[in-house]
């Protein structure tokens, strides 16, 4: 390997998603210049490209997204969707292409080893995160309310916008639940109620995941002004392929290779932050040998990969004898967090309740005279898909290591297993009462949760793996995320989640946990003089 | 950017063998080959067979559609991706060959259930044509079937189906807020 040493920024980011961009965007007011390495391509945006590839041409760009022997995987387990396709590597990360939901995770999602008796106490608290839960909503620009749901955490701040309210369709469930004693409400999310930080109203595109216009947050909004102020230097298309640490254990830098070069480079640093997403932040941690970190780097201790979680998000379809005409929103309106905090939370996890954005339902599969297509089409605005999102807890058997395979340049790619637990089974369980309640509540027309627990998506949402924790024997990065043993290496993003978040999306919490790391990273910085 | 999809790749298949310029699927020892495309150039469509593409939506759901919003998903694949102007040509060849047998007259301008009884005779399905895997004399339907009829499909399914359902607008425009409050929006202007 052929080193040449370049001058860098101080702080160096591996990654480009939202962690990487709370970090950057903190680091900056702070006066500190970063650098990023993004092993994808850049990413337009608002996403108008790829927009009008999708809506005019029914056709999806690959050349938006690292290549594939750049970026995949394998796995093994009970997971059965194409876990590589859940990522998305390139500028912005899975930011790009999110759903938009921004939820705050429940005081008791912190503690559930102390409250319920099964996971992992996290290391922080929701009162310590709180304020940064407030700087996280002012950052993705949270469209939402409490009034109208009594199960939401106390907050400090107001929502930096309105909320969405329920649509025609949730009113009409809403008033049909509530008989049944289930509270359907709005639904806290990253899309501009009106006009917001630069970025338009939503006008209801129904497309978010490509937006036009940038109504649904995505990272790149902050960092292609950070990049043009020059307090960020973005190298896209470059894979880091180790973190260089020295005889004391702590980094000295990258070993970057962009994707057409050659050779590698090395890339000196003081600190090093590692926000790569929950799969590639450990493989890269497991691929940084040497020195006095012979099993990765972190991985003193052996949970370096260990204890990944995914949510476990069930899904039916409700089909109604009279019209609904669901689906008329881009993003999410109803939703139910009522079953969050379930009594029996310990022999189970928690379920939060939404109902889909789009119907399957509508689409036609069998072409041929009108009575035969009629009947399909017909089904979508008599539909509505429901989705029960199911906590999970961390286990060792669920974990990423290093793969058979290996990239372009030669490094083997994560390997992820997957099992299900006991505890998810009971979960699956609570899932299917908590569904049979919706489905009667709601009039629909008599249908069951299939009766098979391992047919679950994990909603893209890929937690731990390089778990935080109090104490250098229990996990791998400390409360701010910096690496046990290893002062001027931070993990940002759900890789440092130490069990699943509850069962809200991670997104948020993410994002509050790396201000609150950059805000740690900056007082080490001054410290350091 | 113009290169193809991880889905529009050449399938490996038989312990690592790459097989290549296989236009249409074929069943190997026992395991399903999906179609692929084969990897021509793309370019300009015939006015031809625009004119019979463009007359393929329309009769597959048996219902007016917006034709013109298949113009641009047409042009764009023959015209940017590989192999799709090739398979379009070919497919349109075909059509019109049958078509003149059974009706007389151009594909275009014979009726929906004419249109229908030719595809038919060219040995495409209603149903997906995986199902039809192992059947013999499948020809270049599975290719007519997976890269025209389905994509086609699919478009519908997320465009003009909306308005079939009765649904005033459809993902992809600006449709408003207010749009999906109102509960006498959904049949649109």
């Amino acid at each position: 390997v052929t080193l040449s040493p370049r001058q860098s920024a101080p702080v160096v980011i591996v990654g480009s998603g939202f962690a990487a961009t709370a970090m950057a965007l903190r680091l900056a007011e702070a006066g500190i210049d970063v650098d990023i390495f993004e092993k994808g391509p850049a990413y337009p945006h608002p996403a108008t490209p790829l927009y009008a590839d999708l809506v005019e041409r029914s056709w999806r760009d690959p050349g938006y997204e690292a290549a594939p022997d750049l970026a995949s995987l394998t796995a093994d387990g009970v997971y059965r969707l194409p876990l590589n396709e859940e990522r998305a590597i390139t500028t912005g990360g899975c930011g790009t292409h999110w759903a938009g939901i921004a939820l705050r995770m429940r005081p008791s999602d912190f503690r559930t080893r102390t409250d319920f008796g099964f996971g992992v106490d996290w290391p922080v608290q929701y009162e310590e995160l709180e304020p940064y839960y407030g700087t996280a909503e002012q950052m993705v620009g949270v469209a939402g309310t409490d009034a109208d749901n009594p199960y939401a955490p106390r907050r400090s701040t107001p929502y930096p916008l309105p909320q969405f309210e329920l649509g025609a369709a949730d009113l009409i469930m809403a008033e049909r639940l509530r008989s049944a004693g289930v509270v359907l409400h709005t639904t806290p999310q990253a899309r501009t109620r009106h006009a917001f930080d630069g970025r338009p109203a939503c006008q209801n595109f129904g497309v978010c995941h490509v937006c036009p216009i940038g109504a649904r947050y995505a990272p790149n909004h902050h960092l292609d002004p950070l990049v043009a102020a020059g307090s960020c230097t973005l190298h896209t298309d470059t894979s880091v392929r180790r973190i260089i640490t020295d005889a004391r254990g702590q980094a000295t830098g990258l070993l970057v290779q962009h994707a057409d070069e050659a050779e590698p480079r090395e890339v000196p640093a003081r600190w090093v932050v590692i926000a790569a997403g929950a799969l590639e932040s450990a493989r890269l941690l497991l691929l940084s040998t040497g020195g006095s970190w012979p099993e990765g780097l972190g991985n003193r201790t052996g949970h370096l990969g260990s204890g990944l979680c995914f949510h476990h998000c069930w899904r039916n379809n409700f089909s109604f004898r009279e019209d609904v005409f669901a689906g008329r929103f881009g993003g999410f309106t109803g939703q139910s967090h009522q079953f969050l905090d379930p009594p029996e939370r310990g022999r189970h996890g928690g379920i939060k309740v939404e109902f889909g954005i789009r119907a399957n339902a509508g689409s036609v599969r069998t072409w041929g005279s009108w009575d035969v297509v009629e009947p399909q089409i017909v089904s979508r605005r008599r539909s509505w898909p429901i989705v029960l999102c199911g906590e999970s807890t961390s286990s060792p058997s669920r974990r990423v290591t290093l793969s058979h395979r290996a990239d372009r340049f030669g490094d083997p790619f994560a390997h992820v297993h997957y099992e299900l637990l006991d505890f998810d089974l009971e979960t699956f369980a609570f899932a299917r009462e908590v569904h049979d309640r919706f489905a009667s509540g709601v009039g629909a027309e008599p249908t069951e949760l299939p009766d098979d627990p391992h047919r679950f998506g994990s909603g893209a949402h890929h937690m731990g793996g390089c778990a935080m924790s109090r104490s250098a024997e229990d996990g791998v990065a400390d409360a701010f995320g910096r690496v046990h043993g290893c002062t001027n290496v931070y993990i940002a993003g759900s890789s440092l989640f130490p069990g699943s978040s509850g069962a809200v999306n991670p997104t948020l919490t993410l994002v509050a946990l790396a201000f609150r790391s950059a805000e740690h990273l900056v007082a080490a910085f001054h410290d350091e003089g | 950017m113009g290169s193809m999809s991880r889905r529009q790749a050449l399938t490996v298949i038989g312990g690592g063998i790459a097989v290549t310029g296989i236009g249409s699927a074929v069943v190997l020892r026992g395991r399903w080959q999906e179609p692929a495309l084969r990897p021509l150039p793309p370019g300009s469509l015939r006015p031809l067979a625009l004119d019979t593409l463009l007359a393929l939506p329309d009769a597959l759901v048996d219902h007016e559609v917006d034709r013109d919003r298949y113009r641009e998903f047409f042009r764009f694949r023959a015209e940017e991706l590989p192999g799709y102007r090739a398979l379009y040509e070919e497919f349109t060849d075909a059509v019109e060959s049958r078509s003149a047998d059974l009706h007389a007259d151009s594909f275009a301008v014979t009726t929906r259930a004419q249109r229908r009884q030719t595809l038919m005779e060219l040995g495409l399905t209603p149903e997906p044509m995986q199902a039809a895997r192992g059947r013999a004399n499948l020809g270049r339907a599975l290719s007519y079937d997976r890269f025209i009829v389905r994509e086609v499909l699919g478009f519908l399914s997320a465009t003009d189906a909306w308005i079939l359902a009765g649904y005033g607008r459809i993902p992809g425009q600006p449709r408003s807020l207010a749009y999906y409050r109102d509960p006498n929006s959904a049949a649109g202007p």
